[in-house]
C-alpha cells in the first residue's frame, strides 16, 4: 500500500522536488569502513608486545545455558577465590582454590532467572539480580537467600556494591540504592537513563558511581547527585548501548567504558572533570573491561565480530596480546583476586581462565 | 511486503543482534524479540522451537529429494539460517552449513562460475579469522574464475592485510580473466589504486612529521608469538 | 510535572524541524559510511554527541537545500523530505529515509499562536530518533559500494518551483523492507520517520 501511495501521491497530491545541482560524491577509492562489522577476519595481530602473553586459555569450563544477552552481569569473581556464575535458572559457586562446585540455588520458573551476580566487597554475600525484578542477597557460606528487596518494575541486570549500599539497575531505567542493613532499604532512586541499564559500578573508593544504559549514556553520580537525583556528568559520546564499565585501581577518578555494536570503541574518562582523556576504536562490540590491579594494562573482550580478549597497554593502547577460542561473543569478564588471572564467559557455553596480568611484584605507583 | 514494522520492537535489545551485510528482515527480528524474556531466545540449532525446527528440516528434506538445483534451495536455507539465530548462535551455527555446501559442490561442474554458489563461498571466508587458504583453493579449482566478486573479496582481504601488491596482482589477474561484470571490476580496481596512493601519500607524511617511526611494519603475519602448550581440561 | 511555558510558534517550529533535518541527514550520512568518517566532527547536541560534515561543498549543498526547506515549512507546504541512497555503479535506490511532515495550519493564520509544547519535551522526541539512527545497523544490509544521495522534498501542488529546482520521479524501492522510526511533534509540525531497504 505504501508504494502505491507513494505513486498516486507522488503524482495527485504533490510535487516532488530536488536541487538541481547534487551533493558532492565520497572521495574516489573511498571505502565503506563499516565492512569490520561483518566478518570474522583478523586483519592483523598485535604490532609489539613488550612481554610474553600466553594466547590459550589455561583452563576451560563448560558453563552449560549460560544466557546468551548482552545486557546481563552474570560472571563475578570474590576476594575469597570464589567464582560466581549465573547459568540458566541456577547460580553457581565455583571455588577456584580447590575447583569444588556449588550449586546455590535454581530459580523456581524460568520467568524468574538469574540476570546479574554481584560479590559483596568483603565476604561471602553475594547480591542477584532476577529476571522478575527483585534484587535478592544470597548468604553463599549458609547457601540460603538471607533477603528479597523489591521495587523494580523489570529485570535487574546490573549490581554494584559500595560497602552496605548495594546499587541495582534495571530494565525499568532506574537505579536504586539500597541500605541492606535497613528493613526499608531503599534510599535513593537515580533517574538518569531513558533505557535498559545494563553497566553499574561504584568506584573503588566510594565516591562515584558509573551507570551506563541502552539509550547510550554513561552517566557518573557523586553524593550530591544521589540527593538531586540528576548525574554529575551525562556522557554522550557512545553510539551504542554502554554495558563494559571499569574503574581504573591505581589512578583515582579514571575510568573506562566500552560501547556496543554501532560505537566499538573504548573511551577513558576523568571523572573529576567529565573529560573524555582518550579513545580507542576496538573495531568490535565491547562487552567487558577489566583494568589489571598491579600494572599499566587492561582487558576488553568483545562480541561482532571477533569474539575475542584483547589486552592493551595503558595509556598507549597498544595491543599487547589478542585471546582466541571462544567461538562466541565473551560477555562477561571477572579478576582473580590476586590480579594474574582473567576469567571470560562467553556465548559458547565456556568459561575460560587466562593467566593474563603478572602478579604483585611489579606494582606501581598511584597516580601513575 | 507492505507490512510496516517498528524499529522499536527490537530496539531494546539491539545489542543482541549481529548485523549481516545483506540486512535483516524485520518481520523475523520482531519475532524473536517481542517476548522479553531471555531464556526463550533462541540460541542454537540444537534446541529450535518447533515451528523452526521444522522449517529447518523441510530445507534438509529439499535437500535429501535430489532436486534439481540443490543451490537454489541452499541459498534460502543459508538465509534463513544467518536470521534464526540473531545473535549468531553458539557456535556461529551458519558456519557448519557454509562449511557443507561448499565442499559438497566444489567439484560439480555446474557451479563453477555461479555467482550464487560463490556468494556461499565468500559468505564462509568472512566468518573464519584467516581466509586466505580460501582464495587459494577456489584459486586453484577455477570456482568462480570468470566472476569479478571472486576477485574483489581476495584482494579486499589482502588489502585489509597490508598486501597491497599481492591485492593489485588479483585484480589485474581477473581482468585478464574478462571476469564479469567486467566494468565493474576495472572500477573496483581503480578505486583500489586511488587507495594506495592516498595511502602512500598519507604514510609518507607520517614518516616526515614523526621522522620515521620505530616500529616495523609487521603487518603480513598476524600473530607470530608462540602459544603456551594447550591445557584444555574440561571440568565441570 | 510543572508547565514550562515556552512559545513556540510556526517560526520557532520551522527553526526546530529544519534543524533537526540538518542533524539527522549528518547522522544518516555518517552511519551508513556514505562519507569517509574522518570527514565529520563531534557537536555537542539534544543532550548528545553528534556528528556533522567538515566538508564545504556538502555543507554548501545542506544549507541551500535546507534553507529552502524551511521556507516551504514555514509556508506549511512540505509534505515528506526524503533521503535516497542510490549505488553509484547501478544506480539502483538502495535505501530510502522517508521524513513525513505534517502541518497545523491554523498556526499559519496566526503567527502568534504558541504551541504547549516544551523544548524538553521535543529535545527528548529528537533524541530518541536520532539514537534509532545509529541502532539502524541491526537490520541495514551493508552498503558495500561507492554510493550517492539525494535529498528530495515533497511539497503540496500549487508549490512554484524555483529555479534551481526540478521535479524529480519518487525513487522508490519496489518489493523492498520498511521499518518505522519514533516520531517527534512541535505540536505544529509532526515528524514521522522510516527506513526502507533493498532486500
Amino acid at each position: 500500500a505504501t508504494l502505491a501511495n507513494e505513486l498516486l501521491d507522488g503524482k495527485t497530491s504533490s510535487k516532488i522536488l530536488s536541487f538541481k545541482s547534487k551533493a558532492p560524491s565520497a572521495p574516489e577509492g573511498y571505502q565503506n569502513n563499516l565492512r569490520v562489522l561483518y566478518t570474522n577476519n583478523n586483519a592483523g595481530g598485535p604490532r609489539k608486545a613488550s612481554r610474553h602473553i600466553a594466547q590459550t586459555a589455561e583452563r576451560i569450563l563448560d558453563a552449560p545455558e549460560l544466557v546468551d544477552d548482552y545486557y546481563l552481569n552474570l560472571l563475578d569473581w570474590n576476594s575469597s577465590n570464589l567464582l560466581s556464575i549465573a547459568l540458566g535458572q541456577s547460580v553457581y559457586i565455583w571455588n577456584a582454590t580447590t575447583s569444588e562446585i556449588n550449586h546455590l540455588f535454581e530459580s523456581e520458573n524460568a520467568e524468574a532467572h538469574p540476570t546479574a551476580v554481584s560479590w559483596v566487597n568483603e565476604g561471602n554475600f553475594l547480591a542477584v539480580g532476577t529476571n522478575n525484578a527483585e534484587v535478592q542477597i544470597w548468604d553463599v557460606e549458609k547457601q540460603r537467600q538471607i533477603r528479597s528487596m523489591k521495587g523494580h518494575l523489570a529485570r535487574v541486570g546490573a549490581l554494584s556494591w559500595n560497602n552496605h549500599v548495594l546499587s541495582s539497575g534495571s530494565r525499568d531505567t532506574m537505579i536504586f540504592n539500597h541500605d541492606v542493613r535497613l528493613a526499608d532499604h531503599h534510599i535513593g532512586t537515580l533517574q538518569g537513563h531513558s533505557e535498559e541499564v545494563c553497566g553499574l559500578k561504584w568506584s573503588p573508593d566510594g565516591t562515584q558511581l558509573a551507570s551506563g544504559g541502552n539509550d547510550n549514556l554513561l552517566n557518573i553520580w557523586d553524593s550530591e547527585s544521589v540527593s538531586t537525583g540528576r548525574p554529575q556528568f551525562q556522557l554522550t559520546h557512545h553510539n551504542a548501548a554502554v554495558k563494559a564499565l571499569a574503574w581504573c585501581p591505581w589512578q583515582r577518578h579514571l575510568l573506562a567504558s566500552g560501547g556496543g555494536t554501532a560505537d566499538r570503541c573504548i573511551r577513558f574518562w576523568n571523572t573529576m572533570t567529565g573529560a573524555c582523556v582518550n579513545t580507542i576504536d576496538t573495531k568490535s562490540q565491547v562487552c567487558s573491561i577489566q583494568w589489571s590491579k598491579h600494572s599499566k594494562e587492561l582487558v576488553s573482550s568483545h562480541g561482532f565480530s571477533q569474539n575475542q580478549l584483547c589486552v592493551w597497554k595503558y595509556p598507549t593502547m597498544t595491543k599487547q596480546a589478542e585471546l582466541t577460542g571462544h567461538t562466541s561473543r565473551v560477555l562477561h569478564l571477572a579478576l582473580s583476586p590476586d590480579g594474574t588471572t582473567i576469567c571470560s564467559a562467553a556465548g559458547d557455553e565456556t568459561l575460560r581462565f587466562w593467566k593474563v596480568f603478572e602478579g604483585e611484584a611489579r606494582t606501581v605507583g598511584s597516580g601513575g | 511486503m507492505s507490512n510496516v514494522f517498528e524499529l522499536s520492537d527490537w530496539e531494546g535489545s539491539k545489542e543482541n543482534i549481529q548485523p549481516i551485510k545483506k540486512g535483516r528482515n524485520p518481520a523475523n527480528l520482531k519475532e524473536a524479540f517481542s517476548q522479553n524474556h531471555s531464556l526463550a531466545q533462541v540460541h542454537s540449532f540444537d534446541n529450535l522451537p518447533p515451528h523452526l525446527k521444522q522449517k529447518m528440516d523441510s530445507f534438509e528434506n529439499q535437500l535429501n529429494n535430489s532436486p534439481s538445483d540443490p543451490m537454489a534451495i541452499w541459498v534460502r536455507y543459508i538465509a534463513w539460517a544467518q536470521e534464526v539465530l540473531p545473535s549468531g548462535g553458539k557456535k556461529a551455527e551458519c558456519l557448519s552449513l557454509l562449511e557443507r555446501v561448499t565442499r559438497e559442490f566444489k567439484d560439480d561442474e555446474r557451479y563453477k562460475n555461479d555467482q550464487r554458489y560463490l556468494t556461499l563461498w565468500v559468505t564462509y571466508a568472512d566468518l573464519v579469522a584467516d581466509p586466505m587458504d580460501i582464495f587459494v583453493f577456489l584459486n586453484n579449482r577455477e570456482i568462480g574464475h570468470k566472476l569479478s566478486l571472486f576477485y574483489e573479496a581476495w584482494a579486499l582481504v589482502l588489502e585489509t592485510k597490508g598486501q597491497h601488491a599481492q591485492a593489485d596482482k588479483v585484480y589485474e589477474q581477473g581482468i585478464r580473466r574478462h571476469a564479469e561484470p567486467y566494468e565493474r571490476l576495472k572500477a573496483r580496481h581503480q578505486q583500489f589504486q586511488h587507495r594506495m596512493v592516498q595511502r602512500m601519500q598519507r604514510d609518507a607524511a607520517r614518516r616526515m612529521q614523526d621522522n620515521l617511526s620505530q616500529e616495523p611494519q609487521n603487518n603480513e603475519n598476524s600473530l607470530n608469538r608462540a602459544a603456551l602448550g594447550k591445557l584444555p581440561s574440561n571440568k565441570r | 510535572a510543572q508547565k514550562v511555558k515556552t512559545n513556540i510558534t510556526l517560526k520557532g517550529s520551522t527553526e526546530i524541524v529544519t534543524e533537526f533535518f540538518g542533524y539527522s541527514v549528518n547522522s544518516i550520512l555518517y552511519q551508513r559510511g556514505i562519507y569517509p568518517p574522518e570527514e565529520f566532527k563531534r557537536v555537542n547536541k539534544y543532550g548528545l554527541t553528534m556528528l556533522v560534515t567538515t566538508d564545504d561543498k556538502l555543507n554548501d549543498y545542506l544549507k541551500t537545500v535546507l534553507g529552502q526547506l524551511s521556507q516551504w515549512l514555514l509556508d506549511c507546504s512540505v509534505q515528506k523530505l526524503v533521503l535516497v541512497i542510490t549505488s553509484l555503479e547501478s544506480r539502483e535506490v538502495l535505501e530510502r529515509w522517508c521524513f513525513d511532515v505534517e502541518c497545523d495550519k491554523t498556526f499559519r493564520e496566526d503567527s502568534d499562536k504558541v504551541s504547549d509544547k516544551t523544548e524538553k519535551e521535543i529535545q527528548g522526541e529528537i533524541q530518541a530518533i536520532i539514537r534509532q539512527i545509529t541502532a539502524s545497523v541491526t537490520f541495514l544490509p551493508l552498503l558495500n559500494e561507492p554510493c550517492a544521495f539525494d535529498l528530495l522534498i515533497y511539497t503540496d501542488k500549487d508549490t512554484n518551483v524555483p529555479e534551481q529546482w526540478e521535479e524529480s520521479d519518487p525513487k522508490c524501492i519496489i518489493n523492498g523492507q520498511q521499518v518505522k522510526l519514533r516520531s517527534f511533534t512541535t505540536k505544529i509540525h509532526k515528524v514521522d520517520a522510516s527506513v526502507s531497504y533493498a532486500g
